[in-house]
């Protein structure tokens, strides 16, 4: 409530935002607090401080034609801090790992947040190798599988982690072969397909990683982020959670509300998720995504992104017409 | 067959969809609520409103023999819940031997009961166009009525019927004019062609914003807003946010919401009563701001007097009379695409 305050005071797009939504009203509760829709960092700035003192700016990914999220920082000590510790309670567990990562590098994506996040992990648990195997947008293949096996023959485990049209590349690359990972490796598909790879379902997704990589379920480890927020959240596997059930950290809420009214429904009702991340300490701290998904008392579940709005009517819809669509 | 016998045809037909007691009347209005996502007062409200146009004489000026002993086919896109009356009748109007009319995927029943208030072998519901036919209209976007008009054999006459969307203008800004623009933005919960997308306004913008959220407000209770689908639910839950973000004022009811600029600006909306009032300085910043998308203009709900309209061939009505169009008014102000 008190970074709400504050943020409130420094962020022109959120004061608006409260303003239009507690119309004189106050905060009572964290759940009153107004959440900012992701596509707000598409539409304008969000952020509590001078465009001057911007060390980084991450992009939601999209093509070129396409209008991209962004999400301003000063400073990417908290985030570190953030998705360093989340990550060892539920990602990393083991002191080393070689590093397989599905995506491009710091350097060719440095507006990526999937990038900055796997080069932290890299820097606090590689064993100095090269990690990344996505240059100039083409997954190196062959360089990552042999990774894979040279790591397998020394015994040391693996962290294959990144988008998981990334994991499918990989399979399709692999035709009908399989890996054995070592015992304590990871894999951390996240986010969807997004039209870059053939679609998977998530069951036969996670039984062909199994079977390609010599892999349990418990060891697919899947991660709910994204990149207005700050930290992530993880499947528990080693907390007594079924799969497809994310924990967030303490300092990270989700909770799942009615699309239409926007007010908490009760755990168990599928609603929209909104996130509440103390870690996004320059932004906004509570998130309202377009994300369907149940809230337990052990954690939530992803049911996917809420579809598309059924044409009703014959109103030729704006966006359209000032896109020339 | 006459004239005049087809004349009666429609007006049979409008009078069973308009009274709530007739079957066909009750199947409708059950059709708008669940096809339609209407509330049972708009279902209610909205047949009164369409069939009400129906006199003899608006009906008789439709008739024609431009299609003479034709075998047409009517393609329906998803469309507002009174709109499949007027698209069978113009055909059979004009003196189509058959026509055969093929509903959008979700609005089956609700195109079903239209067709059965005509009560003739000659009009039927199908699931694709047929293949002998002489003549296809179709509605829906731009996409759609390419693919159609791709997919006919040679032979095949065509006419297309795109979207549009409607605009209002307000010169003078009272609650009068909101209360009477909130009703052309509640009907048909901002889903018709003719719903208005973008409201301009004479002087304060923010003012007059104020007058339609409260007017929409006393509309709600009324005339409550239909389902909405999680779906429509997250993109208005989006577009919300980015209006409160980037208006110069903006406020949210229970189930609608208004959004102010304070300077001309054509924003897209997601319908279902979420509105965009912008501030300009008269007619010209209106047809500066819509530039070339004057031509998907419909309908004007205006206060002014109509000949400041001549860059669009748009319908000019008065404010609050947006949504109850005469019959011969064209859906489409580009004109139908003909070949």
């Amino acid at each position: 409530m008190d970074l709400f305050h504050w943020q409130r005071t420094r962020n022109p797009a959120l004061a608006r935002i409260a303003e239009a939504a507690l119309d004189g009203a106050t905060v009572e509760h964290i759940d009153d607090i107004p959440a900012v829709p992701t596509d707000v960092f598409k539409a304008t700035r969000v952020a509590c401080f001078e465009l001057s003192r911007e060390v980084r700016t991450f992009r939601t990914s999209g093509t070129t034609a396409e209008v991209r999220g962004e999400h301003a920082f000063d400073d990417l000590g908290l985030y570190t801090a953030a998705t360093v510790s989340a990550a060892r309670r539920w990602l990393l567990p083991e002191a080393r790992y070689r590093f397989v990562a599905l995506a491009a590098g710091e350097d060719e994506a440095p507006d990526s947040s999937l990038s900055f996040m796997l080069a932290r992990f890299a820097e606090r648990w590689g064993d100095g190798r090269e990690a990344f195997f996505i240059t100039s947008g083409a997954l190196d293949a062959g360089a990552a599988l042999r990774t894979l096996s040279e790591a397998a023959g020394e015994g040391v485990p693996v962290a294959l982690l990144g988008a998981s049209y990334g994991f499918v590349h990989l399979v399709d690359a692999m035709e009908t072969t399989r890996a054995q990972l070592p015992a304590g490796s990871v894999l951390m598909p996240t986010g969807g397909f997004k039209g870059r790879s053939r679609e998977v379902e998530p069951d036969a997704f996670h039984a062909m990683l199994c079977e390609r990589f010599g892999v349990s379920r418990a060891q697919i480890v899947g991660e709910y982020g994204m990149t207005e927020l700050s930290s992530q959240a993880y499947e528990a596997h080693g907390e007594g959670c079924a799969p497809g059930v994310f924990r967030a950290p303490p300092w990270m809420r989700v909770t799942a509300v009615d699309p239409v009214t926007l007010k908490r429904v009760p755990d168990g009702e599928v609603g929209l998720l909104r996130v509440v991340d103390l870690a996004n300490v320059g932004s906004a701290v509570a998130i309202q995504t377009s994300d369907l998904g149940r809230v337990h008392t052990r954690g939530f579940e992803v049911l996917g992104r809420a579809p598309g709005a059924t044409p009703r009517g014959c109103a030729r819809a704006l966006d359209a017409a000032l896109s020339g669509r | 067959m006459s004239v005049a016998s087809r004349v009666d045809d429609v007006l049979r037909a409008a009078a069973s969809l308009g009274d709530p007691q007739c079957v066909v009347g009750r199947a409708a209005r059950g059709a708008a609520i669940t096809e339609c996502a209407l509330s049972a007062p708009m279902a209610e409200r909205v047949f009164d409103l369409a069939t009400a146009r129906y006199s003899r004489a608006a009906v008789e000026a439709l008739a024609s023999d431009v299609q003479m002993g034709r075998r047409v086919a009517v393609v329906l896109a998803a469309t507002v819940a009174t709109a499949p009356l007027r698209a069978i009748a113009l055909p059979w109007l004009a003196g189509a031997d058959r026509v055969a009319v093929r509903p959008s995927r979700r609005q089956r029943a609700l195109v079903e009961a239209c067709v059965q208030a005509f009560g003739r072998e000659e009009i039927v519901c199908v699931d694709a166009v047929p293949a002998e036919v002489d003549h296809v209209i179709a509605y829906g976007g731009d996409e759609t009525l390419a693919q159609i008009e791709g997919a006919l054999p040679r032979g095949v006459s065509f006419e297309g019927r795109g979207h549009g969307f409607g605009v209002a203008y307000v010169r003078d800004a009272c609650d009068e004019a909101a209360r009477a623009l909130a009703l052309d933005v509640a009907l048909y919960d901002q889903r018709g062609c003719l719903s208005p997308q973008g409201v301009f306004v004479r002087g304060d913008a923010v003012a007059f914003a104020r007058s339609l959220h409260a007017a929409l407000a006393a509309v709600e209770a009324e005339l409550l807003r239909g389902r909405v689908d999680v779906g429509e639910a997250t993109a208005v839950m989006q577009w919300q946010g980015v209006m409160a973000a980037r208006a110069s004022w903006f406020r949210r009811g229970a189930t609608h919401a208004v959004a102010a600029f304070e300077r001309p600006t054509l924003e897209a909306t997601p319908g279902l009563r979420n509105v965009v009032v912008s501030a300009v300085t008269g007619v010209d910043d209106v047809r500066a701001v819509l530039g070339a998308n004057a031509r998907y203009v419909t309908c004007v709900g205006t206060d002014e007097t109509t000949y400041a309209w001549g860059f669009t061939a748009a319908r000019v009505v008065p404010l609050g009379a947006m949504q109850d169009p005469p019959l011969d008014g064209s859906e489409d102000p580009r004109g139908p695409i003909r070949r």
